[in-house]
């Protein structure tokens, strides 16, 4: 999969003067790369993650997946792309809090194509909330609902994994496992990753940094 | 997905919309069910064309003391045939034999009556010849049954707590005619073909009565005080006026028939209305029901688009609990409508009204309508509302 940004930029920023690596200018990200998008508040980040995701169309210039205008990507086709081609930590998380965690993750509409539920409940393991796995997400703290998220993010087939501040609430040592279960996943589907986060560093190897 | 959607149901809601679909689907195929039985009533079964009826001199004091006749003259015969408005007229012949219907069939009890037969011409009959035909060889007579003679029956069954008989069931009676006297009697093997009310003997064909007058009556002893009268095509009104004139009358069930038919057709008619509006408002409680559940799952809508399910899925969650519901509640009305449509038969058989005993082709068609347009109307609102969803 393949992302080119031409001279894109929101309506609202339209006539300011911007120090931004994307805001427009012309950009390419391909599923072989890793890219930290630094951006401070204010800068745009959840825009940009929903204009990635069609969610949102409010700005000028244009976005291409895989060589398509993405205005021209009909629903089946944006359909096709949310569920095997993009997955997507949310900053907000977009959980059901009213559901378990294991009925969280079992709710992703690719689930049953390879994925078993094991396996999440495996990682659920790896990031110290195993116990949570039967418990309502409602009832657990914001750091846990991060660690459960990006574990539902994980538990699909992606070309690009998109996380907006995935890491906010969490400490050093809970952000490194999450950081290594996240390259083992990039790994194992070849996927590109796209993090968006307002430090300018992380851990992850061979990180490509731009400024939003 | 249903137990995520489906968490913040209002019951009360959606129950009482249930229970009015329930209620004015109920209504509906029951009235429009009877409409249609009762508006063809007497259409298929009834045998003696339209604009044809049978007239007779009225009784006056006078012709109790022998001072005029009830029989009809030839010239008064005449008379009726010179009218303009009068297609053609005829005498009804009578028997001049004793005649006893015995009903020979395991459906009903042994049953035996003294009773009359006569016989029109052909051309007033709506029957087929092929059905109405007899000769000496025949092996069964075709008659056609009085209505009144039926209602009878009838009282008696259900005098004897036996189940009544439709049209139906009556069609397939194996009946005997006893024809003659002790010394020189004949059994004829008789089947019914149809019904009519303007008569209350039983009609034969105009063949077997010439026959067995010859054979087993009494000469000289028949007497015309019947005439089968056919009006020209909208020209009824004026042959009544003439029979006014003349002092002559006719039987008047067919006409309270009429008059019956067209009050109940009014009646049910309204029934299906009101029902129809009862549905149509429970349908729109139905559907705010649904926009009420779309809108509290605003956030569970948009984070499954957002998570890559297609919005063509989750409609179907939607379509496939409301279509569940409508159907259940369709089943449901059409269970309470069959005891009901027995039971409402056996009442209008009891007045000796016979209606025909399969389902009416109109509760069928607004079954389709309802349920089509029920479906659409889900389809619709669901589908608005999801893909407003997708891209935000």
């Amino acid at each position: 999969m393949h992302f080119k940004f031409e001279q894109l930029c929101p309506h609202v920023f339209q006539n300011l003067t911007l120090n931004s690596s994307i805001w427009n200018k012309n950009v390419e990200i391909s599923n072989d790369e890793k890219i930290l998008i630094h951006a401070i508040s204010g800068t745009g980040k959840t825009s940009f993650i929903h204009y990635l995701l069609g969610l949102r169309n409010d700005y000028s210039g244009a976005i291409y997946i895989d060589g398509k205008e993405i205005s021209s990507i009909d629903v089946d086709a944006f359909t096709k792309i949310r569920s095997a081609g993009i997955s997507t930590v949310f900053q907000d998380l977009q959980l059901f809090d009213d559901l378990t965690v294991k009925e969280n993750i079992s709710i992703l509409p690719e689930f049953a194509k390879g994925y078993e539920l094991r396996h999440a409940y495996d990682m659920l393991g790896d990031l110290d909330i195993v116990e949570k796995w039967e418990q309502k997400v409602g009832k657990l703290s914001f750091g846990q609902k991060q660690r459960v998220a990006i574990i539902r993010s994980l538990m699909k087939p992606f070309q690009f994994l998109i996380c907006d501040e995935p890491f906010s609430h969490l400490d050093k040592q809970n952000t490194m496992k999450c950081t290594a279960l996240i390259e083992k996943r990039l790994k194992e589907e070849q996927a590109g990753l796209i993090l968006l986060g307002l430090e300018k560093e992380c851990s992850f190897n061979n990180i490509k940094t731009l400024q939003l | 997905m249903k137990q995520l959607f489906f968490k913040y149901q209002n019951k009360k809601q959606l129950v009482l919309a249930s229970l009015g679909t329930f209620l004015g689907l109920f209504f509906l195929f029951t009235s429009l069910h009877f409409l249609h039985k009762i508006y063809n009533y007497g259409e298929n079964t009834e045998m003696l064309s339209k604009n044809t009826i049978v007239v007779q001199k009225k009784v006056r004091s006078g012709s109790l003391l022998g001072l005029s006749s009830s029989e009809f003259s030839n010239e008064e015969i005449e008379e009726v045939r010179s009218k303009p408005f009068v297609e053609k007229c005829d005498p009804i012949r009578s028997n001049t034999f004793k005649v006893v219907l015995q009903i020979d069939d395991p459906l009903i009890p042994a049953f035996n009556s003294d009773i009359y037969v006569q016989s029109v011409k052909k051309g007033y009959l709506d029957v087929k010849t092929d059905r109405w035909d007899w000769d000496e060889k025949s092996e069964i007579l075709p008659i056609i049954m009085p209505r009144d003679f039926l209602m009878m029956m009838n009282n008696f069954l259900s005098a004897s707590n036996i189940p009544q008989l439709s049209d139906n069931l009556v069609l397939d009676l194996k009946i005997n005619l006893k024809i003659g006297t002790r010394l020189n009697r004949e059994t004829i093997h008789a089947r019914i073909v149809g019904f009519t009310n303007e008569l209350s003997s039983i009609l034969v064909p105009e063949e077997f009565l010439i026959w067995a007058n010859d054979n087993y009556g009494e000469p000289d002893k028949e007497e015309i005080s019947q005439l089968v009268v056919k009006s020209k095509d909208g020209q009824f009104g004026l042959l009544e006026k003439y029979l006014d004139e003349k002092e002559l009358e006719s039987k008047k069930s067919q006409l309270i028939i009429a008059k019956l038919k067209s009050a109940l057709s009014v009646l049910l008619s309204i029934i299906s209305i009101v029902s129809l509006l009862t549905v149509f408002l429970s349908i729109l409680v139905l559907i705010q029901y649904l926009q009420l559940i779309l809108t509290k799952n605003d956030y569970e809508i948009r984070t499954l688009l957002r998570l890559g399910h297609s919005p063509r899925m989750l409609i179907k969650v939607f379509m496939r609990y409301f279509v569940l519901l409508f159907s259940i509640v369709t089943i449901s009305a059409l269970l309470a409508f069959l005891p009901a449509k027995y039971y409402l038969q056996d009442v209008f058989i009891s007045n000796g009204i016979s209606l025909e005993d399969s389902i009416s082709y109109y509760l069928y068609a607004a079954l389709f309508f309802v349920s089509s347009l029920f479906v659409f109307s889900i389809l619709m609102s669901t589908k608005r509302r999801i893909f407003k969803t997708v891209n935000t």
